[in-house]
């Protein structure tokens, strides 16, 4: 028997195989780019669900290894949002706002405070204000199974960050709404660092007037506040510049404001890659002023506070430690 | 002219300290109120003064809009020491305010208000020494090295106070302007309600 015919055959086998391994791969390549494609629909559902929809319901937020109970009540009417926010543990804090305006009630210290909102179209749950397209840049997109959350079926949506610039979002959408009934905030490390979830919650249902008022009356309180909307002044050159940005990230703000203590002129500029977002501050430092330096930390938030050209710069958002160093020390006094 | 009211305002700082200490002899404080008297707007400090000292006291019962305009303005003109103590600058700096500082003005206003809620509601403590934490992430991170990480412990209640006021502005500054990019028009004002001392 000639060796031929055998090693023919082992050559047919491995055409085969080789084919038959590229067809899984475009397969499981197909189903991952559908799969892709598919938490990219959630998340715009998760996205128009917020903007259009009533509800009604409690959630727990848990940061730092603490859980606070609130319930939210929303109404949508018109293209009008109005929201209550209120404390369910603890003083009986609240939060009341519609598109232009918020009110505080804190009847623990006795206090009120109503100002404008600085941004009507911030709003709740709401995410996704970038292009799906630009968020792949930074993201991947995946689909996590289904879960049962608040008494209702949910999908989850994996937004994984491509980098260590960014936490990822676990996000689980009420498969009948898009509404978004659970949020992880995840760290490098697989991590939650914040959460928030419905333990119930009525969608759609008419929203009573007597539900957006609040328990506190308010004249209860002393209250404080603003009698003309908020005034900033945007710069398009400020004194200030960030060379080198972590990847994805872009200036999508950037303002000249006093500071609301002190009364001192700060640079504010706001950047962003779609979802996660953040600040840098910079403020002349005083004479005998002193400050914390270096890097803080509350819940998913961080700051980085340097002193550069006897400025106080402070980087902030919701974003890893890496993030703020890096602008830190990216930021430079433009000549 | 600037250099003349700084002075005043450090003088009655002081001053005021002093008086709330009640380690002021009755010339001095003589001397202070005269001159005091004989300046419209150090007058007007000393009544900003006073009425935050009522507002922190709780004496002051009066609701309206003349009352919120009065702590509005208290609150403008009341310089508050924001950060504790930890790396002194020496330089003489001068604090230059631009020329349209009345329309600047309102633009902090919102974090003003946040302000006094986070102070009532956030704790936003700087965290434990971040360079250890900090080390064990990076070690499972070969992509991205944090710089040396230098933070200072605080130690004076009062100096605590100052940083999570400072912080807890900007980050409801932050929070405004990026709620419609993130989750966060949930998470910003679900910290102005919850109660931090929740055990």
């Amino acid at each position: 028997m000639s060796v031929l015919p055998h090693f023919r055959m082992r050559k047919i086998s491995l055409k085969a195989g080789i084919r038959a391994l590229f067809i899984i791969w475009v397969n499981s390549s197909i189903g991952v780019l559908y799969a892709s494609e598919e938490a990219a629909d959630w998340l715009m559902k998760i996205n128009d669900a917020a903007a259009h929809l009533s509800f009604a319901g409690d959630f727990v937020y848990v940061h730092d290894d603490q859980v606070e109970a609130m319930t939210v009540v929303r109404r949508v009417q018109d293209g009008a949002m109005q929201e209550r926010l209120y404390a369910l543990n603890g003083e009986a804090r609240e939060v009341v706002r519609d598109m232009d305006r918020v009110w505080c009630y804190i009847p623990d210290k006795n206090v009120g405070v109503h100002d404008y909102r600085q941004t009507s179209e911030s709003g709740f749950p709401r995410i996704l204000a970038a292009d799906i397209d630009d968020l792949r840049q930074n993201y991947l997109f995946e689909l996590g199974g289904r879960l049962r959350v608040a008494d209702r079926m949910t999908t989850q949506v994996k937004v994984l960050p491509r980098d260590n610039y960014r936490y990822g979002y676990h996000l689980w959408a009420d498969e009948e709404s898009g509404l978004l009934l659970r949020s992880d905030l995840i760290d490098a490390a697989g991590d939650s660092v914040e959460q928030y979830l419905f333990v119930n919650i009525e969608i759609g249902r008419e929203i009573a007037d007597s539900e957006l008022e609040s328990v506190t009356s308010k004249d209860q309180l002393v209250w404080y506040g603003m009698d003309r909307p908020n005034l900033t002044t945007d710069v398009n050159q400020g004194q200030w510049q960030v060379i080198d940005l972590p990847a994805g990230y872009r200036l999508t703000k950037h303002i000249l404001r006093m500071t609301p203590m002190d009364m001192e002129e700060e640079e504010h500029m706001v950047f962003t890659d779609g979802l996660s977002s953040v600040s840098i501050f910079v403020k002349k430092a005083k004479q005998g002023q002193s400050t914390v330096i270096g890097l803080s930390k509350m819940g998913a938030v961080h700051a980085y506070r340097n002193n550069i050209e006897n400025h106080w710069v402070t980087v902030m958002g919701e974003v890893p430690a890496e993030t703020v160093q890096h602008l830190a020390k990216q930021i430079s006094f433009r000549q | 002219m600037g250099d003349r009211y700084q002075l005043i305002d450090m003088i009655m700082k002081n001053t005021v300290s002093e008086l709330i200490d009640q380690r002021v002899a009755p010339h001095d404080l003589a001397d202070f109120i005269d001159q005091v008297a004989k300046d419209h707007r150090a007058l007007g400090k000393w009544r900003n003064y006073h009425l935050i000292g009522d507002v922190i006291r709780g004496e002051v019962t009066s609701t309206g809009n003349c009352m919120m305009g009065r702590v509005q303005q208290a609150l403008e003109a009341e310089p508050t020491v924001l950060a504790p103590i930890a790396e002194p600058v020496t330089n003489n700096i001068e604090v230059v305010r631009p020329s349209n500082i009345e329309a600047l003005k309102s633009a902090g206003m919102f974090a003003v208000a946040a302000s006094i809620v986070l102070m009532a509601v956030l704790t936003l403590s700087p965290g434990a020494p971040m360079a250890e934490r900090d080390g064990s992430e990076i070690a499972r991170n070969t992509v991205n090295r944090a710089p040396e990480v230098a933070t200072t412990n605080l130690t004076e209640p009062g100096q605590q106070q100052a940083f999570e006021t400072e912080f807890g502005q900007m980050l409801v500054e932050h929070g405004e302007f990026t709620a419609a990019s993130g989750l966060n028009g949930l998470i910003a004002y679900a910290k102005l309600v919850s109660n931090e001392n929740l055990e």
